[in-house]
């Protein structure tokens, strides 16, 4: 019996692009995106967006809430008619080895009654006014089709980083 | 595939509906207070070759006077901790951020009078925890509002140990009070999830 359970369906690692992972299978109740990641973008912070089936239209809507950048400014930006659903937010190369933890959870990915949503955490420790991200992230892709891609954008994860999609029962 | 890229495990991919059914996010290790002098616990083992993922739930009451539920990692107390961190309590709320703690903090837990004031929850979630880079360590932790305590709060805090330091590998993890006693009862249980299923 594995019910509520993760089960692991692809783990990608190391320098990369993005993380495209593909084949998804249907039939769980829920995905779920974790892991550790740096971008080795020179910035000290980056933000991602996530895109389903290849789709890279202006498909997608998000929002976010919390703290990134630094912890004066509280950031609560949404926007529809992007070209990517916000995934996360994680340091950048100039932050050197400094990974950010990331959990985001998909819903309705194998439903066609309803668009494929996603909703998460993304943690990267910093000081003082540093840069830093505690924040929740969500998106959405504005398709009823049951997805079996879901590509990382603007990632670009370092030799370091880890991203693991489960399933869940 | 992209240079250095490398799949780890490819399950189900047939679209069978999740191919194995051997799940991974398992139980490890459980801790259950059962007295009124202790004020701090340790997972001593990550079982790190084992799970990349790891997460902590835990449940406690406050005590009667006010106090704060604090993390540590492989037992440092030195000022390492880069955190940041953002809260509401009842209708108000801030944020801080620090490169000198020598802990995160959490959650402030409000006191209580009756004891049956709204227990507090949280997680704490890590990731490659047996690595030799700095990875984040988040915490997500709640109480309700109730009239016992007449405080509710929602904390998210981040830490990581000093990135200009050496390897800090994630050997334990201690939750611990400020100046107070965790409550008979108080539970922490480590979960751990694999990134395959060999």
């Amino acid at each position: 019996m594995a019910a509520n359970n993760w089960i692991p369906i692809e783990s990608l690692s190391g320098a990369s692009a993005n993380y495209s992972f593909t084949n998804i299978p249907s039939g769980y109740k829920s995905l779920i995106l974790k892991g550790s990641v740096q971008s080795a973008t020179g910035t000290f912070m980056q933000i991602c967006s996530m895109q389903c089936n290849s789709d890279t239209g202006t498909n997608y809507g998000y929002a976010e809430f919390g703290y990134r950048e630094n912890t004066t400014t509280l950031r609560t930006g949404m926007w529809d008619g992007g070209d990517g659903g916000y995934l996360c937010q994680i340091g950048g190369s100039y932050l050197g080895d400094w990974l950010s933890h990331v959990e985001i959870h998909i819903f309705g990915y194998d439903n066609t009654d309803r668009y494929t949503q996603w909703v998460g955490t993304c943690s990267t420790g910093a000081g003082a006014q540093g840069y830093n991200s505690t924040a929740f992230y969500s998106g959405y892709w504005e398709n009823t089709s049951v997805v079996t891609q879901l590509d990382t954008v603007n990632m670009n994860p370092d030799a370091d980083s880890r991203l693991t999609l489960y399933g869940r029962k | 595939m992209p240079f250095g890229l490398s799949k780890a495990s490819v399950l189900g991919a047939a679209g069978s509906g999740g191919g194995s059914e051997g799940g991974t996010f398992e139980w490890i290790a459980g801790i259950t207070v059962s007295d009124s002098t202790t004020n701090s616990i340790t997972f001593s083992s990550m079982e790190a070759t084992t799970y990349t993922e790891l997460s902590i739930r835990w449940s406690l009451l406050a005590g009667t006077n006010p106090d704060n539920v604090e993390l540590r990692i492989n037992g440092n107390s030195s000022n390492d901790y880069y955190s940041n961190e953002w809260w509401t309590y009842n209708s108000s709320g801030s944020a801080n951020g620090t490169s000198s703690a020598y802990e995160l903090r959490t959650v402030w837990t409000a006191g209580s009078t009756s004891g049956y004031a709204s227990p507090y929850a949280g997680i704490v979630n890590m990731s490659n925890v047996g690595g030799s880079n700095k990875y984040s360590v988040e915490s997500l932790a709640y109480r309700s509002y109730d009239t016992s305590s007449t405080y509710g709060t929602f904390e998210y805090s981040t830490t990581l140990l000093n990135p200009s330091a050496g390897n800090y590998a994630i050997s334990s993890l201690t939750l611990k009070t400020s100046s107070q006693y965790f409550t008979s009862g108080d539970t922490f249980q480590l979960f751990g999830a694999k990134s395959s299923s060999s």
